[in-house]
């Protein structure tokens, strides 16, 4: 067990220097979560429509379009001088060589989030209030699962010749229940609904998390080995 | 140490690999020639498990290495590609590879005193000239004392004083116990080495020879077989 998380810790450590490096995903990233919400923001009929009405949406859409955004990169920085292969070579299970690159994605989205939900927050002008911990907790859970899912297939959609388009659709299926529910659910939150309300959601997620999680573990060996 | 046994590869409809075998032995060289296409990479990433045989096995100290994750920890290869992350400088790539063979990053550090890589070991590797990345290549296979090293064309784009230490670093390593499998074109830098030739050609090893031939006549027997 010490060795899978040395291993892990090293994969997903060795990620997050290379994008300090290079820097161009995450502020890519960034600008994109920052550019939705200020055409959300700006597009809105504000006498026809709520920024509570469609807050939720654009918070949601803006996560998982900057999240897709942030995964594309993982694994083109492994096809560069085939660094892959290094991994495939390394006396390391494919499992380690997925958790590794789970927990430097999971890490990456996460940054993404912390600073799309305070940009959210002052272009909606919305007063989260209590229901701040609980939103976060959904982003949360909901980033947990989509993100193993996307480092699965960012795996192999970076080895077609359009990588950066192939990944979103091929992804953009299994984010349609987290954001569903997580609109859903926000939206309850910003109305001031009881917490009760949402619990079914919560479950949701984390059982969407617990599927796509060991799906993701169990079938990346067959998408890197040959 | 290496043992390649009745081999076929096929890509798609076409069969690169038909029945090769070939073993190479704990501190002996092979040296695998052939034309260009003929299959001598494919050879080379079967041997470490990066590609699998669509027919016969391929055994490391008796182990499948795509089966048995430690068998990997001995195997050092350097291919065609770096299999270096280009914005790390060249200390975090061997500090990187160590932490995955679970090795002292010192042993990177030493590697690359020993290959001669000064200040650049600094800078990002992209921005390294050919041969010099190339011996980080080396450094980063070398990091956890493989004891089977497999050479895919290590010496294509090195000038001579480079590609004559990375001969004799891997004589060095052969002398010390490695069995080494090494693909090249450079008949002229290789030949200094102590080896057995195997020449693969129509997916088959056609010839094997040694490099106590000397080279003009291999060069002769060589050309003959390739021509037809």
């Amino acid at each position: 067990m010490a060795e899978l998380l040395r291993v892990v810790l090293a994969i997903a450590a060795k990620d997050a220097r290379v994008e300090l490096r290079s820097r161009t995903s995450l502020l890519s990233a960034l600008a994109f979560a920052g550019l939705v919400l200020v055409i959300f923001n700006f597009a809105r009929d504000a006498t026809a429509v709520s920024a509570a009405t469609i807050g939720p949406s654009a918070l949601w859409v803006t996560v998982a379009f900057a999240g897709t955004i942030a995964l594309n990169r993982s694994f083109a920085m492994e096809e560069r001088n085939a660094a892959i292969e290094q991994l495939l070579l390394a006396p390391v299970s494919r499992g380690a060589i997925f958790l590794g690159k789970y927990l430097g994605n999971l890490a990456f989205v996460l940054v993404v989030e912390a600073v799309a939900l305070p940009l959210f927050v002052i272009f909606f002008n919305l007063p989260l209030g209590g229901a701040i911990g609980a939103i976060m907790a959904l982003l949360l859970l909901a980033t947990v699962g989509f993100v193993a899912v996307g480092t699965l297939f960012a795996s192999f959609s970076v080895r077609t010749r359009f990588a950066d388009l192939v990944l979103p659709v091929l992804l953009l299926p299994f984010l349609l229940p987290p954001v569903l529910v997580g609109v859903q659910a926000t939206g309850r939150l910003l109305a001031g609904r009881p917490p009760g309300e949402i619990v079914g959601w919560f479950r949701f997620l984390a059982f969407y998390d617990v599927a796509f999680v060991v799906t993701a573990l169990l079938l990346f060996p067959s998408v890197v080995d040959e | 140490m290496l043992e390649v046994a009745g081999v076929h590869r096929r890509f798609g409809s076409r069969e690169v690999l038909g029945g090769v075998s070939l073993e190479v032995p704990a501190g002996r060289i092979t040296l695998v020639v052939g034309s260009n296409g003929c299959g001598k990479s494919t050879l080379a990433r079967l041997s470490v498990g990066l590609l699998k045989p669509s027919k016969g096995s391929v055994r490391v100290g008796g182990e499948d290495p795509r089966v048995v994750g430690t068998v990997r920890r001995g195997i050092g290869f350097v291919g065609h590609q770096s299999l270096l992350y280009a914005d790390l400088t060249a200390e975090e790539n061997l500090a990187f590879t160590a932490r995955l063979y679970g090795v002292s990053p010192a042993a990177g550090i030493e590697l690359l005193d020993r290959l001669d890589v000064g200040p650049e070991r600094k800078v990002a590797v992209r921005t390294l000239s050919r041969g010099m990345m190339q011996r980080v290549a080396l450094a980063r296979a070398l990091v956890a004392d493989p004891g089977l090293l497999v050479l895919d064309e290590p010496l294509t784009g090195l000038d001579a004083p480079s590609a004559e230490r990375l001969v004799a670093m891997v004589g060095d390593r052969a002398a010390a116990g490695a069995a080494v499998l090494m693909v090249s074109h450079e008949l002229h830098e290789v030949w200094r080495l102590e080896a057995r030739v195997a020449v693969l050609h129509g997916g088959r090893i056609a010839h094997t020879s040694s490099t106590a031939e000397p080279l003009e006549r291999f060069r002769t027997t060589y050309g003959g077989l390739l021509r037809g």
